[in-house]
């Protein structure tokens, strides 16, 4: 009795709304026993949303929700908590002493059924909060199922709950149910005035507006009959609707081996390449790596090594299976429990024959992950991803439980086995789901809670600022500011034509006052047929122009390979037709020098990949063998891609360093699985209809290089950015996958769409990217984006590229090259010929030409470079033969003019105060021309001039 | 007692890491370590002392070397599994070396031998990826290449850079990866076999005495300061730790004269044999000697798809002569125990001989031999099946003889190293010291 009397006691003070007297009172009170009744007075009921639900989001719904569901009970719906568990109902509207979930919370902590378990019992004014709520009747709000949610996260809801929300959107935006087990999940997300995301799916009310129709569990909606109704979500002032129709709601759909069964396989991790995946299998069991050869797969579990895999009579200890939940020994682990749906697929598959799939079924051919984009601010906040598979019949599957995800920068947001995305640190990630043979990705961004930002209102020059500000607004970075007018014609001279500007340029620049004059300077600059040259030599790298004596290219072709791709640049012919005079021409490797890139490489499928590589800056080399592992493409991608260069044929010309090259209207090459040839398809496009005979590289051409290739533009597009940023918006820029997204995708995509509409025309895009404010940033950082590498809120420093670096210095030491087959004089970047290079430029990595591949210009520094500036000739020969010292004294110059002349001719400025004042005294005056020398050696060695910045 | 600090941990110290320096305490972490551990917060953390290997000699056998025509013969195996040669005895009782390595048979009472080495990825430069890094390849991240590594733990010993390429950077893989570029390796840039052979640049231009350098070093310095104060970035500290390599090269002659391989007399230079695989060894030999960390040299190319004879006959005669060479020349010199030479490549080649008379990629099972540095003598670690398919026992992963190489250092590869992103990174993912080769 006096438990019963203290308890009433601590409860009648609880409703006190006091805390203070709570806490004081707490050691009087006498926790409850089972069976005690509890009486209380009647108050008023608290509210659900602000105070009822973080109660039981943090502390109950963990093992009673959807994931886990203790003792049979689960209290994330009403229905559910009325129904409760194995103890009975776990609350009764209203009635306090029939509410087993009251009587557990009251439970002394160590009593064996006192929950939350294991100590981490409610606070008193929880625990009070929730039996007043009972006691009012348990109020829950219309069509809310509750998720699970830390304290962390609770903290980030009840922040966002003070801001506003601008819209709501509902992932799919609309739902097809076609089976008799079809369902779909449904996530809601609201954004927010700041453009901050965040899921809202549980905080919502749902309902079907028809329950005839279909219904609603788990967030997920099941048929039940045909027809057609909506979903109605609301969240806080926000509604939508959702048309979701029902067809075959009574049917059921068949088992298959490709639909349903290779996914678990894919899901399971089975056929990776570190397992079963891998080229010789794994433990004598191969499977296709991730699942390129279904009907191979199907043969090597129900034929191979007789019939020991499947067990029909007793399908459920196939040893597939028993391998799989680990009931025998697996070298992997147990993979998936008895419990699982995947145990499921695989023994209802068994049970039904572990047939073949029928030629007609439906394929999959393409997938959506949703949300399309995200940015979720706050370590702990979280946005379930979800997956629809789209297949060749018309219908859908919400495929998201058959899904890998990956994500490729844990640190900011992780995304665990279902698809649940947790943010963390500042930043972006890019979130990877992979069914079937496809994989798709969005952006996640990251930011911290409540920073301190606010957008700033900048200029903007052109399109490129605005989304790259765009950009950044998303990631809260402010840009750097302008640069100076010198640094700016330093920079755009040595990226548009590779050198420095002399002593009038720069006069004349800098004693221009009009607004315009950098864009003027851009103009003039992009006249100048050293902007050809710069384009020419990187073309000549994408093209391997080079003598190779085994691959049969004389110098005579080279050079006339050389001169083709020049004549073609200088004239600004627009880059689609230099790519299908390439890519179709035929003739005489002297006569028609566009056909000596059907010379340079010999191997058609080589052929293909530099095709893909170059002109759409995808590598899909590793298909040739098997379903690209981090991309989208098949083997069978591969083999259609290369059915297009199959038809290739070369015959000696009439001088023997000629080659021929022409159509042969006939050869295939097999696909290496069936060994049938694969009918041409473009990369990522449709299969044409070619007639018999015709020059398929005629067709392929014209795809290609037109707006029907979305990669083409693109990946032109981001080889001009790389050029004048140092990176490519896709880094590297002929690693276009998946899983190397675009730094700035609208960005990317804009480029592409103008430089379409500009026809190609390549320098029009030139002089917008160096129009654009971005470019024209200094690369002095702020607080905000000093650790921004990849989204160009600022300039960055680069190395000067070999061929550039070396006509530099000899530009401002006034010497002159000599190369093999050029005159005296000449520039690096004029040379031909990818054989001819000297101890200089392969020092600091000139490309080899030996493959496509962008990373043979190397930017790295390295201690020969330092050496070589330090001690090579190079410099110390340079300055000598130059004579421009001697000169300059003989001119009558003084010192400090000449360290000005030298100051501008390597800086393009004039030396600082302290930087004059400590030089000057540093000339000993009887020997004048060897301390000016060496001043001249340190400009050469100093990072200023090594760098473009 | 609350506020005793030796009882106080950091609040980001979880249980998890706590226990983890247990742990490690148990395998003889001192108590200053545990400070340094926690120092760099969640990161793990070893200090790096100088092992038995005091510098190592990678010689890197690009194109993927068939074990079965080297250090794996299958001499009972039907003929289109044997190959074309015959195998021969060995100095270690009851091992056989293909008859291709009849120098090398001589001194396998000083070297290791492992046969089971396997891994996944039988293209070339994913295989040298694996020997070079420690790491399968990830579309993700860049790692470094063990010489960096190196390079990053220790830095420069005696003037000399701590990590050198013969004749110049092999592969994209031997590079810093995720590291600053400054620990890039050198890349001699010239080959020790030709006649006239000399690493550029190491020394002063005529007229330019030691004074003048001085004077120029500072004038650079001068120059130089402006610019360093308004920028900062990886490339231009990378550029700024390579002069100040190139300036301890340049001001020590020892350092220099490491690299000049006309010190060395005829007779050595015969020994090791006068062609690529023989003066690039001999050219090791004196780096490590002189105080070079780590060396990497390659020779050859073993990509024998086609007539695996002839290929062997032109290539396998110079390493084996050098091969054998650079050990017992080591060992002559007592420097034996304190380098460890390993001799691999990105995979071995497929157990029987296909239509050109040659041997495809593979990568299941190839040879590695360890020697000296803390390895053990004359011994066959592992072996592979009869037929050379897979690894019989005591299969080698490329995890494993990371962390092996790198224990016999003094680095535990357990160490995380920071990547960009703040994304702490192991030296070596999950790989184990193999105590049976060790000494």
């Amino acid at each position: 009795m006096m438990r019963y009397l203290g308890f009433l006691l601590f409860l009648n003070l609880a409703s006190m709304d006091d805390a203070s007297k709570l806490e004081a009172s707490a050691s009087n009170t006498v926790p409850l026993k089972k069976g005690d009744s509890i009486q209380l007075p009647v108050t008023k009921s608290p509210d659900f949303n602000r105070e009822v639900r973080p109660i039981l989001e943090s502390s109950c719904i963990s093992c009673h929700g959807i994931n886990e569901q203790k003792g049979g009970l689960r209290l994330d719906t009403l229905s559910h908590s009325l129904r409760g568990g194995e103890s009975g109902p776990s609350i009764v509207s209203g009635e306090i002493r029939d509410s087993i979930l009251l009587e557990r919370i009251h439970l002394p902590s160590e009593d064996m059924e006192a929950m939350p378990p294991e100590g981490k019992s409610l606070s008193d004014p929880q625990k009070k909060i929730l039996s007043r709520w009972i006691e009012n009747g348990a109020n829950w709000p219309d069509g809310v199922q509750l998720k699970q949610f830390n304290s962390q996260q609770l903290s980030l809801r009840e922040k966002a709950d003070k801001k506003e929300v601008v819209s709501l959107v509902a992932y799919p935006q609309a739902i097809a149910l076609d089976a008799k087990q079809d369902f779909q999940s449904l996530i809601l997300v609201a954004k927010y005035a700041d453009d901050v995301t965040r899921e809202v799916t549980s905080e919502s009310s749902l309902k079907v507006e028809d329950s005839k129709i279909a219904s609603l569990q788990d967030f997920t909606l099941f048929p039940v009959k045909d027809g057609k109704t909506k979903v109605i979500a609301r969240f806080k002032d926000q509604k939508i609707e959702i048309p979701l129709s029902v067809r075959g709601a009574l049917e059921e759909r068949p088992i298959s081996f490709k639909l349903d069964v290779m996914p678990v396989f894919l899901k399971a991790g089975c056929n990776t390449g570190s397992c079963h995946g891998s080229a010789r299998g794994q433990d004598r069991f191969m499977l296709s790596l991730f699942g390129y050869d279904p009907e191979g797969d199907h043969h090597r579990i129900t034929r191979e090594q007789g019939t020991r895999r499947v067990n029909l009579a007793l399908p459920e200890e196939s040893m597939l299976v028993e391998k799989a939940i680990g009931a025998v020994p697996h070298t992997g682990g147990k993979l998936f429990g008895k419990e699982s749906k995947h145990w499921s697929t695989l023994v209802s598959w068994l049970r039904k024959g572990a047939l073949k799939d029928s030629e007609n079924i439906a394929k999959p051919e393409k997938i959506e992950l949703f949300p399309t984009s995200a940015l979720l601010e706050g370590a702990g906040a979280t946005q379930q991803m979800s997956v629809l598979a789209h297949y060749s019949d018309g219908t859908t599957r919400d495929v998201t439980k058959l899904t890998v995800f990956q994500s490729n920068n844990d640190l900011s947001a992780s995304v665990d086995d279902h698809g649940l995305v947790t943010a963390g640190k500042r930043g972006e990630a890019f979130i990877m789901a992979r069914f079937n043979v496809f994989t798709v990705g969005v952006q996640v961004v990251v930011i911290p809670e409540q920073l301190e930002y606010e957008r700033p209102k900048l200029p903007t020059n052109n399109y490129i600022d605005s989304l790259v500000h765009d950009k950044l607004h998303k990631l809260r970075i402010t840009p750097s500011g302008l640069c100076s007018d010198e640094v700016f014609i330093r920079r755009v001279f040595l990226d548009i034509i590779g050198l420095l500007p002399n002593q009038d340029d720069l006069n004349d620049f800098l004693e221009d006052q009009t607004p315009d004059k950098r864009s003027k300077l851009i103009d003039k600059l992009l006249e100048r047929k050293e902007f050809t040259e710069i384009w020419v030599m990187k073309f000549a790298e994408l093209l391997q122009i080079q003598t190779d004596d085994n691959q049969g290219m004389s110098y005579k072709s080279t050079l006339l390979y050389f001169n083709w791709l020049k004549d073609r640049i200088a004239n600004n012919v627009p880059m689609d037709r230099i790519v299908k005079e390439l890519l179709t021409s035929k003739g005489g490797t002297f006569v028609n020098p566009a056909t000596n890139y059907y010379q340079v490489v010999k191997d058609n499928l080589k052929i293909t990949e530099n095709v893909a590589q170059v002109f759409m800056g995808m590598r899909i080399q590793c298909a040739q063998c098997h379903n690209h592992p981090f991309d989208q493409w098949t083997q069978d991608d591969y083999y259609s891609f290369a059915s297009f260069f199959s038809q290739i044929g070369r015959k000696r010309g009439a001088d023997p360093r000629e080659s021929i090259i022409y159509s042969k209207k006939s050869g295939e090459i097999d696909h290496p699985v069936h060994k049938k040839p694969m009918p041409a398809k473009f990369l990522g496009g449709d299969a044409p209809n070619i007639p018999k005979g015709h020059d398929r590289r005629e067709i392929l051409a014209n795809w290609l290089a037109s707006p029907d290739n979305p990669f083409f533009a693109r990946n032109l597009a981001n080889v001009v950015w790389a050029h004048f940023f140092g990176q490519g918006i896709i880094e590297p820029v002929d690693d276009v996958r998946i899983s190397n997204p675009p730094s700035n995708p609208e960005l990317l995509d804009d480029l592409a769409r103008r430089f379409t509409q500009y026809e190609y025309d390549f320098k029009k895009l030139v002089r917008d990217v160096c129009n654009s404010r971005t470019y024209q940033l200094s690369t002095q950082s702020n607080l905000s984006n000093e650790d921004d590498l990849r989204n160009f809120s600022r300039a960055h420093l680069r190395r000067l590229r070999a061929e550039v670096m070396l006509d530099v210095i000899s530009q401002v030491t006034q010497t002159r090259n000599k190369f093999k087959g050029l005159p005296l004089g000449a520039k690096a970047i004029q040379i031909a010929d990818g054989k001819i290079s000297n101890y200089f430029l392969t020092t600091f990595g000139r490309a080899t030409r030996e493959t496509v591949c962008s990373c043979e210009v190397e930017m790295e520094p390295s201690l020969s470079q330092a050496l070589h500036l330090m001690n090579g000739d190079t410099t110390n020969n340079r300055i000598k033969q130059g004579k421009l010292v001697t000169e300059m004294i003989k001119d009558g110059m003084d010192d400090s003019q000449i360290l000005d002349d030298l100051y501008t001719r390597c800086y393009s400025r004039k030396p600082n105060q302290e930087e004059k004042k400590v030089l000057l005294s540093s000339i000993d005056q009887d020997a004048k021309q060897q301390s000016l020398e060496d001043i001249f050696w340190a400009l050469l060695n100093s990072k200023e001039f090594i760098f473009n910045h | 007692m609350k506020n005793s600090p030796c009882f106080e941990f950091p609040s980001h110290f979880s249980r998890r890491e706590f226990l983890h320096v247990g742990l490690v305490g148990g395998l003889g972490l001192t108590l200053a370590d545990f400070f340094r551990f926690k120092a760099h917060g969640a990161q793990k953390y070893y200090e790096s002392r100088e092992g038995k290997a005091k510098s190592v000699i990678h010689i890197y056998l690009p194109g993927g070397m068939a074990h079965q025509e080297s250090w794996d013969p299958k001499p009972y195996s039907p003929l289109e599994y044997r190959g074309p040669f015959n195998s021969i005895p060995t100095k270690i009782p009851g091992v056989r070396f293909s008859e291709n390595f009849k120098e090398s048979a001589k001194i396998a009472d000083k070297i290791t031998v492992c046969r089971s080495m396997t891994h996944g990825e039988a293209a070339h430069e994913r295989g040298t990826h694996n020997m070079f890094t420690g790491y399968r390849p990830s579309p993700a991240t860049s790692f470094p290449s063990m010489g960096s590594v190196v390079s990053h733990e220790f830095g420069s010993r005696r003037n000399l850079p701590p990590y050198v390429c013969i004749p110049k950077v092999p592969n994209e893989f031997a590079g810093s990866g995720y590291l600053s570029s400054s620990f890039g390796p050198f890349g001699l840039g010239s080959d020790p076999a030709d006649e006239n052979f000399k690493v550029r640049d190491l020394t002063l231009p005529d007229q330019i005495c030691d004074n003048r350098f001085s004077k120029r070093k500072s004038l650079l310095n001068v120059v130089d300061s402006h610019f360093r104060k308004l920028e900062k970035s990886d490339a231009l500290g990378a550029m700024d730790k390579f002069y100040n390599d190139a300036y301890s090269l340049i001001s020590s002659e020892e350092a220099r004269n490491a690299f000049d391989l006309s010190k060395e007399s005829d007779k050595l230079k015969e020994r090791y044999g006068r062609n690529e695989a023989g003066q690039r060894m001999l050219l090791s030999r004196r780096l490590v000697e002189s105080g070079v960390r780590f060396v990497s040299m390659t020779y050859g190319g073993w990509d024998m798809h086609q007539n695996i004879q002839a290929g062997f006959e032109k290539h396998g005669p110079n390493l084996d002569k050098a091969f054998a060479a650079l050990i017992s020349d080591l060992d002559d010199r007592g420097l034996l125990d304190s380098t460890l030479v390993m001799l691999s490549s990105e995979f071995g080649r497929t157990p029987k001989i296909n239509k050109d008379n040659g041997r495809d990629h593979y990568p299941k099972v190839f040879s590695v031999v360890l020697a000296g540095g803390g390895i053990t003598r004359g011994q066959v670690y592992g072996s592979s099946d009869a037929f050379a398919t897979a690894p019989e026992d005591n299969p080698l992963s490329v995890e494993d003889l990371a962390t092996t190489v790198y224990d016999r250092l003094g680095i535990v590869a357990d160490k995380e190293l920071m990547a960009p992103g703040d994304r702490p990174m192991e030296i070596v993912d999950g790989g184990k010291v193999i105590n049976e080769i060790c000494v």
